[in-house]
């Protein structure tokens, strides 16, 4: 099953995708096959490679950025799930 | 200049570290890396990108290396220096210079410098300061592959020592300079440039060091061996002081060093207000790993174990095996603390491969979800409770069922534990058959039952996220009507009074696990509407110690029934902040000053 997933989410912590947290996320974004993306939402939405800390940091989300997380492969539901919960959690880990 | 020369300067940076330190001036001279934009042969671009690829090697090993000697327990530095080396394996670092060095026909150097300077670029355009600051670590990353690849590696390996302690001055601090310092016992820094959120002063935050950025020139005024100030309270920075002022700053430092020494109290001592009532103060986990830092900071007990994360990258739903050996591992760390293991919030949006398909449910978060999917699917929850009768016999464990709306609810989940107990029993297999079960109260029907519920179970749990978007009919996730779920709103107010009275009419033990218990403005309340236990964050431990230690149940009881009376949550969050400015905190008292200098 190769099918593209999209779910929006809103950073929620204080810090926002700070360093530490996109550390965390890239980590887990790493451990999946498919290809992931985060998107901010709104005109012109900023794209980022969600493997790549570099990438992620530029996004510069803050708190209350709503982002789209995108994946397209294998296993791309489980890794939308997956990014989605530990931004909603606000990285708590 | 030799030491001690010259005349006494003032400068005012930032204070990104609290705390106060009088020592000698260790310069780090940091000019930048040199090279050159040089054209390289189209036959020798793969030695090239191979010459890249080792100077990448190279610098992740050599951070590696400093983490992994840094044996400290400071976590968020930690933290910092794999984030950096994660940077530093970036594919899309080593792809974008190796694509220049092939395209454009250039030497490894450039090719990196160029790819660094487009990613700071990025970050230029940020209006956030705390992102802008981040390329001060891209940065750091770059120049340690440009350093490597020129062969002008220089971390400090050793800090000269002096008898009054070393105050290093630099213009930057990269995380591994950092990191080093903090193993040679250096009392303080102070940086020409960065901010609140820079690493440096994040990790002088972690390592208790006081600290100040921002203190522009100092480099060029500072002699190696001068006396220098930090105070990284008000951001000043004295070098060569007059008498004076050192005595001045000393007399500083004494004050608030006696009320470090208090928050370190307040983390070891069990919460417990000015007229002796205690509640007790946990920590939230996820992981077996968090263990460990909410009992260094002070957390009594793990009040929220959320089991979700068991299944992360499996295939399968986890095994009985699974769960026992994963719990016991968490008990292992724990000691003699109690665990309360909530049992899988799964179904509605958080779904996972091996879990059976769902349909489709236009409204997830009022689903098929935590209980009502455990209670439909046995074969993933009879296994979590197996694993959890028989982790209970290697400490004091606790089992709470999510999202419980009904009474029958919780007859049939204790069924089916005593269903499992049964099989065990039969099976020979060692577990505890009279684990407390207790339930979640987020569900607003839970509420209005909750006498009824207090006699079928051993506890309650209220889990304020969950509760607030129901009770408000206010859905969390979106921006739109977000603000309508706050605590402090009289509904909750009401909702919690009801919850808290019906579980001490029944004997029952009472907590709150939502991001309500760790915040600090919520703590008086909640003590005065008499729950026994706040499970919280880890970091927020120490503070909801501190704060309650320094109040007094009954005015905690008398500020409750003020704000029952409100019909706002403005006029709420006005009588608590009126309550909370009264409250210290963790000011320093200045007033003492007099006091310390006489004695």
């Amino acid at each position: 099953m190769s099918a593209r997933i999209r779910r929006s989410v809103r950073v929620s912590n204080d810090l926002g995708l700070h360093l530490r947290a996109a550390g965390v996320l890239v980590q887990m974004a790493g451990g999946f096959a498919c290809e992931i993306t985060l998107e901010r939402d709104g005109a012109g939405g900023q794209r980022a490679n969600a493997k790549s800390i570099m990438s992620v940091l530029a996004l510069a989300a803050g708190r209350g950025t709503a982002l789209t997380v995108e994946a397209e492969g294998s296993d791309a539901e489980r890794a939308v799930e997956a990014l989605c919960a530990l931004i909603d959690r606000g990285f708590e880990s | 200049m030799p030491p001690g020369s010259g005349r006494p300067r003032i400068f005012r940076g930032i204070g990104t570290s609290a705390g106060i330190a009088i020592g000698r001036v260790v310069l780090l001279d940091r000019r930048s890396v040199r090279f050159r934009r040089h054209h390289i042969e189209a036959k020798d671009v793969e030695a090239e990108i191979a010459r890249l690829e080792s100077a990448i090697t190279a610098s992740v090993a050599q951070l590696e290396a400093v983490r992994t000697s840094f044996a400290g327990s400071a976590m968020d530095h930690k933290a910092i220096l794999e984030a950096h080396e994660m940077m530093l394996r970036d594919r899309s670092l080593f792809t974008e210079a190796s694509r220049t060095i092939r395209d454009e026909l250039v030497n490894a150097e450039w090719a990196v410098s160029q790819v660094i300077a487009r990613i700071r670029s990025l970050f230029d355009s940020v209006a956030d300061p705390y992102f802008r600051e981040r390329k001060g670590d891209v940065e750091f990353a770059g120049e340690r592959i440009l350093r490597n690849l020129v062969g002008q590696m220089n971390d400090i390996a050793e800090v000269p020592a002096h008898a009054e302690g070393v105050v290093l001055v630099a213009h930057d601090l990269s995380p591994v300079d950092t990191a080093v310092l903090s193993q040679h016992k250096v009392k303080a820094f102070v940086t020409e440039v960065g901010g609140k959120t820079s690493h440096s002063s994040i990790i002088a935050r972690a390592l208790e060091i006081p600290a100040v950025v921002g203190a522009h020139g100092i480099v060029d005024a500072a002699g190696s061996g001068d006396q220098i100030i930090i105070d990284g309270l008000d951001g000043q920075v004295l070098l060569r002081p007059t008498k004076i002022q050192v005595e001045r700053s000393d007399r500083r430092r004494v004050i608030f060093d006696r009320m470090t020494l208090e928050l370190l109290e307040a983390q070891a001592l069990p919460a417990q207000t000015t007229d002796g009532h205690s509640i007790r103060v946990a920590g939230n986990i996820e992981l077996p790993v968090e263990v460990a830092t909410v009992i260094s900071r002070g957390g009594e007990a793990i009040g929220l174990y959320r089991t979700e994360f068991m299944f992360l990258g499996r295939r399968e739903p986890p095994s009985e095996e699974d769960h026992y050996q994963t719990y016991r591992k968490v008990l292992a760390e724990v000691g003699d603390r109690q665990v309360t293991i909530r049992t899988f919030d799964l179904g509605g949006d958080k779904i996972f491969q091996g879990m059976a398909p769902l349909e489709l449910e236009a409204n997830p978060a009022l689903g098929l979800r935590a209980i009502r999917y455990c209670l439909r699917h046995p074969e993933i929850f009879e296994p979590q409770i197996a694993g959890v009768l028989r982790a209970a016999m290697h400490g004091d464990v606790r089992v709470m069922l999510p999202m419980v709306a009904a009474v029958e609810e919780v007859e049939d989940a204790r069924e089916v534990i005593s269903q499992v107990s049964a099989r065990l029993t039969r099976d020979g297999v060692p577990h505890k058959t009279d684990v407390p079960v207790g339930i979640m109260i987020e569900v607003p029907s839970a509420v209005f039952i909750a006498d009824h519920l207090a006699k079928h179970v051993d506890f309650f749990a209220v889990g304020t996220n969950d509760l607030l978007q129901f009770l408000l009919a206010a859905d969390r996730t979106n921006e739109r009507v977000d603000y309508l779920n706050h605590p402090l709103h009289p509904s909750v107010l009401r909702t919690l009074r009801t919850i808290a009275d019906a579980a001490r009419a029944a004997h029952i033990h009472t907590s709150v696990c939502g991001e309500m218990a760790g915040d600090l403005e919520n703590t008086a309340l909640l003590l005065g509407l008499g729950f026994d236990q706040l499970s919280m964050n880890a970091t927020s431990i120490p503070k909801v110690k501190r704060l309650v230690l320094e109040l007094a149940k009954s005015e905690c009881d008398a500020l409750l029934s003020e704000t029952l009376a409100c019909a706002k949550r403005e006029e709420v969050v006005e009588l608590v902040r009126q309550f909370m400015s009264s409250k210290t905190l963790l000011q320093p008292n200045w007033d003492e000053e007099d006091e310390v200098a006489r004695a």
